[in-house]
């Protein structure tokens, strides 16, 4: 019986792909730009089909207990707008007088999809595989530095704080979801540099305060105490022409200690399980025996209940380090069209041993329960799934109104 | 040596507004069905456009998979179910030409088009739907529980790219070209709202491709002749909403419009036009409720058998009439008419499997199962064909010309 429920609750690796991808640098990102609105349209397309454990190991989607080949499907259409200016030119007021202020808002429309088999390993837990609609509105303010040059050498730095409002769809049944339903608050510290007038670098530090999340979604499987975390962020462009440039870029980011998860539900919808409804959740989709079959129809068996302990449970921290490599083509003096690949090339996600109760009668808890066992989860959304595979990016960005 | 044109006349601007954009983007059902407008496959002079509709619809009827009009949404449950809809359409169109310096065959003589399209939508469903939705006695028995009324919010994104194949490559100096062809290809985003436990959503969770060709002439003064033929193909729902009642695998579309447009003198304009679509067989599965399920036998319930069903396509033809007016240069405002003259709906049979005694674990011992009847169902979202009229208001407005970038509005000497 021990082994049966073991294997039952073991299960789903759900990832979501939104967070850090928003901020990864591009060309000029932090150059002094003219004064002026730009908007910016940025489509993003990715097939998760690994995700990294709390081990730093790559799995497959969904392993063990659903065959590899299906996927986290998502997409995300970024809407950015950005104002360079200088509210304080004709004041007295010391610095800003004399040094352009920007302001940035990132409105997000998205996609996240679980599929095929890991689609239908959700819903027997009641929640839903996927989620579409607005994301999170992200905000930010900053003040340009002053330009300096040393002889090939130019480079400016800024200062920016960027908040995230949790205005985002957010569905507490869902194992996906475009909002995160938590605020974050994210100081920044960002530089631009320009060699030879061919070299173009661009480079960040980050840190990200986040705030709680006392509704977590997906049964508890997102963090309630989501960890703060630090990004670091390099990008570097050379210009052939006018028109063309390439870049390759290194984003890294961790969080400062741990996820934690106090809220933990998730749980089979119908119940009481049957021995056989454990082997159709093991053997038969994995296509291997992992539990006898004659255990599987020994009437003796009987049903049982499940039941977590909600926690708190905390993983080990997660961690990302990606590599982008991309190609620009300035349009006039107005338009940039850009494609970008980028590649994790290591990692760390959110997973954690949970308790669960085993009963012969409901409701289930530690008071009526026969025996215990604990389950590996893995963590889910961008707070605590990692994601291994790479990502395509295609980015218009348009000046409306030249200076 | 580059010199900037002369001003636009009066009646060049009215055509160029005309002209502009959004010819209304193919769509399923669920989502309003375009309704072809004049002048669509025009080369437009190259600049911003914005474009801006609402569009009202009731969905109190539909056609069924034999082509007949009923007096419900949802004809195989007795009374009448709405899923009246209201969208808010904005679209922003941007004519250009690429590489122009690069003298590269065909790309750098003609113009381009990039079109991206968002919407709002506001529907829900009312009626014997709505009371089985909000009915949770069954919730315990049947994978009909939770079930939700709407998925009302924000739409899919539309975004079209496309090249003048003839007709545009004198845009420097606006010489207008009486016939022009243009093809265009275009991606659905699935990022629209899309309540996966209701029968109605903005959006619909199905990434989709099209590619259309069209055709402008200018038979005769004051005349807009457009023809298209288009064809779109649709990504796996991996998650189809409502037990799996609208489609995991929607059939291709392929669509003919066509529209005649006449200027009736000073800024108005009336366009008649025809629309027709055609849809391959959808796809279902999991099916795991229907809201006319069979009753079982005694001391029993039952569910629907696992399987792949296919219904038998559907199709739509419309026609209707449009009158558009320009308020000064750089608006059009619209009114437009739309009446469905045909169509079909997806419905299939579902077969039930029964279950004894009820609520048992299929798989336990002691809970049996045998073969149950069969029921006709209706299927939903992009599968359903409405039969009511619709009706939209729109408004475009033309960016200024006075180009973001120096080049466009040169001609080169």
């Amino acid at each position: 019986m021990r082994r049966l429920i073991l294997i039952c609750t073991l299960m789903l690796a759900c990832s979501a792909a939104h967070a850090a991808i928003v901020f990864t640098p591009h060309l000029s990102e932090y150059s002094i730009l003219p004064a002026g609105p730009y908007a910016e349209l940025t489509f993003i397309t990715t097939e998760i089909e690994e995700i990294y454990d709390r081990d730093g190991e790559e799995i497959e989607l969904g392993r063990p207990f659903v065959p590899a080949g299906d996927s986290t499907d998502a997409a995300l259409g970024l809407f950015k707008y950005l104002w360079v200016g200088n509210v304080f030119r004709d004041t007295n007021v010391p610095i800003l007088k004399d040094r352009n202020q920007f302001c940035r808002g990132i409105g997000v429309l998205g996609y996240q999809q679980n599929t095929g088999n890991i689609a239908a390993r959700v819903r027997l837990f009641g929640h839903r595989p996927g989620a579409n609609g607005i994301g999170d509105f992200f905000g930010l303010c900053g003040i340009y530095g002053k330009e300096h040059r040393w002889g090939p050498l130019k480079f400016n730095g800024l200062f920016a704080t960027t908040v995230k409002f949790p205005i985002g769809d957010y569905d507490t049944d869902a194992a996906l979801n475009i909002g995160t339903n938590y605020w974050t608050y994210i100081p920044q510290f960002a530089w631009h540099a320009e060699l030879w007038g061919r070299l173009y670098i661009d480079g960040t530090f980050a840190y990200q305060f986040n705030d709680n999340n006392d509704e977590p979604s997906f049964g508890g499987l997102t963090p309630t105490r989501i960890a703060n975390y630090r990004n670091l962020e390099m990008n570097f462009a050379w210009k052939f022409s006018e028109h063309w440039f390439v870049d390759i870029g290194y984003s890294y980011r961790e969080s400062v200690g741990s996820n934690h998860y106090d809220q933990l539900t998730v749980n089979f919808k119908d119940q009481p399980l049957s021995p056989q409804s454990a082997c159709d959740n093991t053997n038969n989709n994995l296509g291997l025996e992992v539990i006898s079959q004659e255990l599987c129809d020994n009437p003796a068996s009987d049903q049982f209940f499940l039941n977590p302990r909600p926690g708190p449970y905390s993983d080990n921290g997660i961690r990302g380090r990606l590599l982008t490599m991309g190609i620009y083509y300035v349009y006039r003096t107005s338009s940039v069209l850009q494609m970008r690949v980028a590649q994790p090339v290591g990692g760390r996600g959110g997973q954690f041993t949970a308790t669960y109760d085993v009963c012969l009668s409901q409701p289930c808890g530690p008071d009526n329960s026969v025996s215990t066992v604990d389950a590996e989860l893995f963590a889910v959304q961008e707070a605590g799934a990692v994601s291994a595979s790479p990502y395509l990016e295609l980015r218009l960005v348009h000046l409306f109104w030249a200076p | 040596m580059l010199t900037r044109n002369r001003p636009l006349d009066a009646a060049a601007l009215v055509l160029a507004v005309v002209s502009l954009l959004v010819a209304q983007l193919a769509a399923a059902q669920d989502v309003p069905e375009p309704s072809p407008r004049f002048a669509r496959y025009m080369p437009l002079y190259p600049g911003q456009y914005g474009d801006l509709a609402v569009q009202r619809d009731t969905r109190d009827s539909s056609f069924d998979a034999a082509g007949n009009e009923r007096d419900s949404a949802v004809p195989t449950l007795p009374g009448q179910t709405k899923f009246p809809r209201t969208d808010v359409v904005a679209g922003l169109t941007w004519h250009l030409p690429l590489f122009e310096d690069y003298d590269i065959p065909f790309i750098s003589s003609t113009t381009h088009l990039l079109r991206v399209q968002l919407r709002y939508a506001d529907t829900r469903t009312e009626g014997p739907l709505a009371a089985f939705i909000a009915d949770d006695s069954d919730d315990a028995s049947t994978n009909a529980d939770d079930l939700r009324n709407e998925g009302s919010g924000i739409g899919d994104v539309t975004v079209e790219g496309g090249s003048f194949l003839y007709g545009a490559d004198n845009w420097r100096t606006r010489q207008g070209s009486p016939l022009a062809v243009l093809f265009k290809a275009g991606l659905r985003l699935n990022f629209g709202s899309y309540d996966r436990d209701a029968p109605t959503s903005a959006g619909t969770n199905t990434p989709a491709f099209h590619a259309v060709l069209g055709v402008h002439a200018q038979p005769w003064k004051g005349s807009f002749v457009d023809v298209g033929i288009g064809r779109r193909a649709y990504l796996k729902n991996q998650d189809p909403a409502f037990g799996g009642l609208t489609p995991t695998q929607q059939g291709d579309d392929t669509w003919f419009d066509v529209s005649l447009a006449q200027q009736l003198g000073g800024r108005f304009f009336l366009t008649a036009f025809y629309y027709d679509r055609s849809g391959d067989s959808n796809q279902y599965t999991p099916v795991l409720f229907a809201p006319n399920p069979p009753e079982p036998p005694p001391n029993s319930d039952n569910f629907p058998s696992t399987g792949i069903y296919s219904d038998g396509g559907t199709e739509l033809q419309t026609m209707g009439l449009a009158l558009d007016v320009f308020a000064g240069q750089r608006w059009q405002l619209g009114l437009q008419w739309t009446h469905p003259t045909a169509g079909r709906s997806g419905q299939f049979d579902l077969p039930y499997t029964n279950r004894t005694p009820p609520g048992c674990t299929v798989g336990a011992t002691g809970c049996m199962t045998s073969d149950g009847e069969t029921v006709f169902v209706d299927a939903y979202g992009p599968a359903r064909v409405f039969a009511t009229d619709r009706f939209t208001v729109s408004a475009r407005f033309q960016f200024g010309e006075g180009d973001t970038f120096t080049c466009v509005g040169c001609e080169r000497r």
